[in-house]
């Protein structure tokens, strides 16, 4: 692990190539006037992330290259606008520097003075417009070959250049969900008119002729649009091969990676934040899974590993397994699931692998807790399945589109609410209920399920319920909980919409729906109905012999984060990441072991300069300490930094494995 | 007004003017907001502006002036808006929470409430908690 390089750049490029596709999407957009600030925004930080990360690894002309289009891009930033003209120098530079990243040594001087040109008509006083024509065309002649040096450059971009015959359009996707949240409302209307009308019996053949063939094209058309947001798994499984190859290599095991089901269709938002979790849940598989070969041949199986990437449909949801065939987990942890619950609720808890009686596993359940709350937060379910020896699958529950969910309707206290109904496992009634170690429970189909009422575990003031409640048993992790609420209004298709950035901060909602009556229906995320665990967790009270310091790492860019997780981690420190600063103050509130927190200063959401100062700002965490590595120098910047609160600061390009190693022993020691 | 007091708030980040209508609670929301309404298709947050403004909220509110600063769009209940106009230049109040200041009007004093202020405080109020558990 000491030279991650090769699969460093492997990431890179990666990581690099998503960002480009993004940034090349945007300068379009705003190209043909989509302009917004949020789109220079965007594009900002793609290239701010791609300079410091292509310098790191070692790509000097890209980080220049990327150096020259972000001072163009600060600009735009800071006069809310882009100059129509500096599109295309900027388009150009992508091209250029996705060629770099895929290997072709293409010349960056004409380009480099193309963006200064650009830079400096920005900054000339009067039209930009006419600033930016006059430097596009005050380099173009300068150029020995000015004409095909465009054409190549821009062809990468690929997927929605017109081709003869087949033509297509881009697109914005937030177009596309405008569309589907129409589509939505429009279903939703021709429902009310149903409604309205009363029995479809009763009125003219006519009458009922419309609505029906309204129903019948509504939900064509509800396809036609979630089929223009969703994906073939297959867009973002290209890299994984050689990834698991190349981690392989690093940890001297043999393992043959299959992705079976690659054309199976996802959000393509789904897709796109999947591509995290995924590299987790491999590289702890590579890592932790899969035995060496010579451990594997004791335990009578061939020495080579596998590791298998499935998506099946599965109605709503689409189910993606990592699966291996290595050593699952250990037999006492079988054993304590079987006790407890679920693998998924054992494993799928922060800082689990910590705890003694499971040491063999160092780092197998670790992060797991990340990717059990990205489930969650898409609305989705976690699982994992293991038999001791034989291997393990980690179980992602996703939904087919985001914007459109089935939920089932019950009632609180005069409230509405909506659970997916993909959680649900039945519904019932509840004549009577059984104490169970403590608890109230319920039998359902000759197995005790403990039960809760909806007021309690939503915090709702209600009277109480009355005799024979109605009740839904949910699946959560692996686990039944039944729920019990005043009424069940059965299940609709909603179009969620979201409560907005006043209500994110309250824990459980998936966001609200305005039901076929106008009302409005919170929907509420299947685990927060999931009522408390039967007994406290052990795992408190087991005691650590000297674990681990734990350390945080804050940074959008992937590639990043792994270089500092596999430097701190061969340190001996335990790494765990969050891309953002909002992500970091949600892992910051659960995990009370965190002893230090490395971050970036420029990320979406909140950044290093926030986050420092949230940090600072609460009693329980203002002695945390905060070291700050980007790749703004300034001393202005440094200013701002340790102004904010940081400990320290360090600048990437002056980056060194020592320097973060001393950097870090310095503030809490080995 | 609000709590039986008159109270002004910049036209610039006014978006319209509705009825209170129907506000679904939302559990475990921070106090000051009372819930979502849905207003032509989108939820939006209902805002009680009498305890953010520590005023005693004597009558209930009864309509909602819809506000929206950046990407924060929200509905202020309140009891009745009672007219549009220009107001002299409101004098700096110091300490007053959530207004950037106060004038006269038709002998009233008016406060004038700091909107991206108030909508900013909730913000970073919803913000510390943890988001994604």
């Amino acid at each position: 692990m000491s030279d991650p390089g090769a699969a460093l750049r492997e990431v890179f490029h990666e990581e690099a190539t998503r960002r480009l596709d993004e940034m090349e999407d945007a300068l379009l957009a705003i190209e043909s006037g989509g302009e917004s600030a949020g789109l220079i925004d965007s594009l900002f930080r793609n290239m701010h992330t791609i300079k410091g990360t292509a310098g790191l690894v070692g790509l000097d002309d890209v980080a220049a290259v990327a150096h020259a289009a972000e001072e163009i891009l600060a600009g735009a930033r800071q006069a809310g606008a882009l100059p129509p003209g500096l599109a295309d120098p900027l388009l150009h530079a992508t091209g250029v520097v996705r060629s770099r990243v895929e290997g072709q040594d293409v010349p960056v001087e004409d380009l480099l003075n193309e963006l200064a040109a650009g830079l400096a008509a920005m900054s000339r006083p009067g039209p930009p417009d006419a600033g930016a024509q006059t430097a596009g065309s005050g380099t173009a002649p300068a150029s020995p070959e000015p004409a095909p040096r465009e054409q190549p450059a821009r062809e990468p971009a690929g997927l929605a250049i017109p081709v003869q015959g087949q033509r297509s359009v881009r697109v914005p996707p937030e177009r596309i969900d405008h569309l589907l949240d129409l589509v939505g409302e429009a279903m939703q209307d021709r429902r009310r008119i149903g409604h309205a009308l009363g029995p479809e019996q009763s009125l003219p053949e006519e009458v009922s002729d419309v609505l029906g063939s309204a129903a019948r094209n509504l939900a064509e058309l509800k396809d036609a649009a979630i089929s223009m947001r969703t994906m073939p798994l297959a867009m973002i499984t290209g890299p994984l091969p050689r990834a698991v190859r190349d981690l392989a290599r690093a940890a001297g095991k043999d393992i043959s990676f299959a992705v079976a089901g690659a054309d199976t269709e996802l959000d393509r938002v789904i897709l796109e934040s999947l591509v995290d979790p995924l590299m987790h849940v491999i590289r702890n598989t590579v890592a932790h899974g899969i035995e060496a070969p010579a451990e594997r041949e004791r335990a009578g199986k061939p020495p080579g590993g596998r590791i298998e990437l499935r998506a099946v449909p599965r109605g709503d949801q689409v189910e993606i397994v990592i699966a291996d065939d290595g050593r699952g987990v250990s037999p006492e942890l079988a054993q304590r699931a079987r006790e407890e619950g679920s693998l998924a609720d054992l494993l799928g808890h922060a800082g689990f692998s910590t705890a003694g009686a499971v040491s063999e596993l160092a780092g197998r359940g670790f992060g797991l807790d990340a990717v059990r709350a990205y489930a969650q937060s898409m609305g989705g379910g976690f699982e994992i399945r293991s038999e001791p020896g034989r291997g393990m699958e980690v179980v992602l529950l996703l939904p087919l589109a985001l914007a459109l969910m089935n939920v089932l309707l019950f009632e609180r206290g005069g409230a509405v609410f909506g659970v997916p109904l993909a959680a649900v496992a039945e519904v019932t009634t509840v004549p009577e209920t059984v104490r169970l170690q403590g608890r109230a429970s319920v039998i359902v189909r000759g197995r005790a399920v403990p039960v809760t009422d909806a007021a309690t575990l939503l915090g709702t003031q209600a009277p109480p319920l009355g005799r024979r409640p109605p009740a839904f048993v949910l699946t959560v992790m692996g686990r039944d909980y039944a729920v019990t609420c005043d009424a069940l209004r059965g299940e609709e298709e909603v179009v969620v919409k979201p409560l907005g950035p006043l209500l994110a901060g309250v824990l459980g909602y998936l966001g609200g729906a305005i039901l076929s009556d106008g009302r409005v229906a919170l929907l509420v995320e299947p685990s927060a109905l999931a009522g408390s665990r039967r007994t406290s967790p052990p795992r408190q009270a087991q005691a650590r012999s000297a674990p681990p310091r734990r350390v945080m790492i804050v940074e959008d860019s992937f590639t990043v984060r792994q270089l500092q997780r596999s430097i701190l981690e061969t340190a001996g420190f335990q790494v765990v990441t969050a891309r953002d600063g909002s992500e970091a103050l949600s892992i910051l509130a659960r995990d009370p072991e965190i002893a230090l927190v490395i971050t970036d200063l420029e990320m979406p959401e909140l950044d290093g300069l926030g986050l420092t100062r949230a940090i600072r700002a609460d009693p329980a965490r203002a002695s945390l300490p905060v070291v700050i590595v980007t790749s703004q120098g300034s001393e202005e910047d440094q200013r701002r930094g340790i102004e904010a609160g940081a400990d320290a600061y360090m600048v990437k390009r002056d980056f060194s494995q020592q320097a973060l190693l001393a950097a870090v022993e310095r503030l809490i020691g080995r | 007004m609000a709590g039986g007091e008159v109270y002004a708030i910049p036209v610039e980040y006014v978006l319209e003017v509705a009825g209170l209508g129907d506000v679904t609670a939302v559990p475990r929301a921070p106090a000051e907001i009372l819930g979502v309404r849905n207003l032509r298709g989108r939820l939006l947050p209902v805002i009680e502006l009498t305890r953010l403004l520590g005023v005693p909220g004597a009558t209930p509110a009864r309509q909602l002036l819809v506000a929206e600063v950046g990407d924060v769009r929200a509905a202020l209940a309140v009891d009745l808006v009672t007219d549009v106009g220009e107001l002299p230049d409101p004098v700096e109040e110091p300490g007053a929470r959530f207004l950037a200041g106060a004038t006269l009007c038709d002998g009233d004093l008016v406060g004038v409430i700091d909107v991206p202020g108030l909508l900013g405080s909730l913000r970073t109020k919803a913000g510390r908690g943890s988001p994604g558990e």
